[in-house]
């Protein structure tokens, strides 16, 4: 689906078909859901935003800016009404806290389980790492790096100038880097 | 004259030999595939290549259209495309592409390394350009297909250089603008008047996708290429769409859609 | 691949100075690239099933105010459309040829059972006069080249090969491939790019016929 595509559904909504709206959700479900999962914790909490969400969208989709990428917009819906729910996020208990990710840095086990669960274990410690961000900062580099943005449409999604998004993503990065330096562990050198 | 024939067969005969020989020996050194292909799927994505590509060279993989040995080189290459933050999608494309035409895997690997130094090379006059302006995968897609599009890398530098970058997206249009009027032989000096216009006026929109298209159609029905700079500026200097363009060629929708295109749209698309 | 220092690689001699200056190097830059390696790799949550259902039955359809509809059509990117010039004999064969790819097409579909995707799609006919091809397919970025994917059908005449498909808005690039191993670009279009292994591709123009575009 292109942004053509997306328009298309778009302007058939607008036409009064609901169904139209279908294959936007179902693009665009899984960021919103892992953005709300990072802001509430928890996968009860990150659908219920996530349906609000895409509700929300809808009902101001006239507001849509023609010719432009839906995402960054449907994003920027998503991130202010994870905001304004002010629900203070608890500590993700269904991965981090049931792997405690220190426990295992011995990585012992062999063969590919080992490979695995280094794999997992350094996923973790990333996502600790994220969490311990601001908002912002975090959301710039998952955005950037995560889901390929660029700069314009991450300062769409963020509601920032772009030279305010590359500040984001530059100070996210180095901020991401002193986390880790911060605790024990380092991320893998790769060999380039 | 057959004794002729025969001796140009044998040396065909003898230069496939030499090729498949050598082929093969190259692909009988090292470690066996299957171990070679996890160790590089597993380095692979230790350096980030994307699953989708992964999959992607799999499946050709499965479908017998690449080899095992193949998949370990695409893969080592992929890596670089990917640690650079380069697209992906334009090299597995030209993978794709090189295999359906039947075309030695390594020819496909020298066109891949080739259009990884059309990339470096766009990049590089972009960053001279425009320093910390960032360039969506797109756009830098598009300045790279310029290349295959009939312009130098000398002249889409000296373009890239003398245009206003205010606008990337609309720089990378204009670039692939240049190519496709270069390829109906439309005056060079007007094309460049005719883009530079639209970019200091920030008015290359999306619409303009099709110029190449229309100015064809002109040049078919006769008009004169200065004729045709002179209307596509005046409409850019307003900030018009194409179709103010069109209108002021004197095209109507009927004789627009009497394009040479291979195809038609349906009239009862939605 | 290695680069190569080729003196035509660089786009401004007295620049490339600074360009290697730029270059990656020192272990703080390989921390960055690593972080941002492994930010690409993270994981995604797989959101709950049944979701987009629940939010559909959610919604009620919307009624937009004819001014807002006015005004977000004056705010779109305009398109342009192009059909073929065609003679009246070849557009009887067009006829044809879409006669039977829509017999025996797989793309055959109930109008009202299409799927919201497929319907933002525009069908398009290739065609190519190939009389002593015993078999033509049509490969191009929107099959990602696969030469399977799209089998051309030869009509009555025996002299042309048509197929229809159906194809996002945009620029594509395509080839016909005879007999599974040559590779011919369509002469109709004056559009090309090479493809680096020696042959030229056509481009295609694909945009939507509405009355409001042109």
């Amino acid at each position: 689906m292109d942004g053509n595509d997306e328009q298309n559904c778009i302007d058939r909504v607008l036409r009064g078909e609901v169904n139209a709206f279908g294959p936007l959700v179902e693009r665009y479900q899984k960021p919103i859901f892992n953005l709300m999962y990072r802001m509430a914790g928890s996968s009860d909490k990150a659908a219920d935003l996530t349906q609000e969400t895409f509700i929300r969208a809808y009902q101001k989709l006239e507001r849509f800016h023609p010719g432009k990428r839906f995402f960054p917009w449907l994003y920027s819906i998503g991130l202010n009404l994870a905001r304004d729910s002010a629900r203070k996020k608890t500590l993700n208990s269904e991965s981090a806290s049931t792997l405690n990710p220190e426990s295992l840095s011995g990585c012992n086990s062999p063969g590919e389980q080992h490979d695995r669960m280094c794999e997992s274990l350094e996923f973790l410690r990333l996502e600790k790492a994220l969490d311990e961000l601001p908002v912002n900062y975090r959301e710039a580099l998952i955005l950037r790096y995560h889901d390929e943005c660029s700069m314009r449409e991450i300062a769409a999604a963020l509601n920032l100038s772009v030279s305010a998004a590359k500040m984001r993503v530059h100070r996210g990065l180095d901020m991401l880097r002193e986390q880790y330096k911060g605790g024990t562990h380092e991320p893998q050198k790769r060999s380039f | 004259m057959n004794r002729q024939i025969f001796r140009n067969n044998c040396t065909l005969l003898f230069a496939a030999f030499l090729v498949v020989a050598s082929v093969s020996l190259s692909y009988g050194q090292g470690q066996p595939a299957d171990q070679s292909v996890t160790a590089s799927i597993r380095a692979a994505r230790t350096v980030g290549v994307s699953e989708t590509v992964l999959n992607r060279l799999m499946s050709l993989a499965a479908d017998h259209r690449l080899e095992d040995d193949g998949v370990v080189r695409l893969l080592n290459f992929f890596q670089t495309v990917q640690t650079e933050d380069l697209p992906i999608d334009p090299f597995m494309g030209k993978i794709e592409e090189g295999l359906a035409k039947q075309i030695p895997l390594d020819t496909i690997a020298a066109v891949l390394g080739k259009k990884l130094e059309d990339y470096r090379f766009v990049r590089r006059v972009l960053t001279i350009k425009t320093e910390e302006q960032e360039i969506s995968h797109q756009d830098l897609s598009r300045m790279v297909g310029s290349l295959d599009g009939g312009i130098t890398r000398e002249e889409l530098a000296r373009f890239i250089q003398e245009a206003s970058a205010q606008d990337l997206s609309m720089l990378a249009r204009a670039t692939e603008i240049l190519a496709l009027l270069k390829q109906v032989r439309f005056n060079e000096s007007l094309t460049r008047e005719i883009l530079f216009t639209g970019l200091r006026n920030h008015s290359l929109t999306q619409s303009w996708d099709y110029l190449a298209k229309v100015v064809s159609l002109a040049k078919h029905k006769g008009a004169t290429d200065h004729e045709i700079a002179i209307a596509a500026q005046a409409a850019l200097r307003e900030k018009y769409p194409l179709k103010e363009f069109m209108a002021a060629l004197g095209f109507t929708s009927r004789d627009v859609r009497h394009g040479p295109a291979p195809g038609r749209p349906n009239k009862k698309a939605p | 691949m290695s680069r190569k220092k080729d003196p035509s690689d660089q786009p401004f001699r007295d620049s490339s100075a600074k360009v290697e200056n730029t270059a990656y190097e020192n272990n703080e830059k390989q921390d960055l690239l690593a972080l941002k390696s492994l930010i690409y790799r993270m994981p995604d949550r797989e959101a709950p099933a049944g979701l987009t259902e629940s939010i559909l039955s959610s919604l009620e359809p919307k009624t937009v105010p004819g001014w807002v509809r006015i005004y977000r059509w004056a705010l779109r990117p305009r398109t342009v459309t192009f059909q073929p010039l065609k003679l009246v004999p070849a557009a009887m064969v067009l006829v044809l040829g879409l006669a039977i790819a829509f017999q025996f097409g797989p793309w055959r579909k109930d109008p009202g059972s299409m799927d919201p995707r497929q319907a933002s799609l525009i069908p398009v006919t290739f065609t190519l006069s190939s009389p002593e091809a015993e078999s033509v397919s049509l490969i191009g970025s929107f099959n990602q080249w696969n030469p399977a994917g799209h089998k051309m059908q030869q009509l009555g005449d025996r002299n042309t090969w048509a197929l229809e498909i159906r194809l996002p808005e945009g620029r594509h690039e395509y080839a016909f491939l005879v007999d599974g191993k040559m590779v011919v670009p369509d002469q109709s279009s004056p559009f090309y790019q090479s493809d680096g292994f020696g042959n030229r591709n056509s481009v295609l123009f694909v945009s939507r016929d509405e009355p409001t575009n042109i």
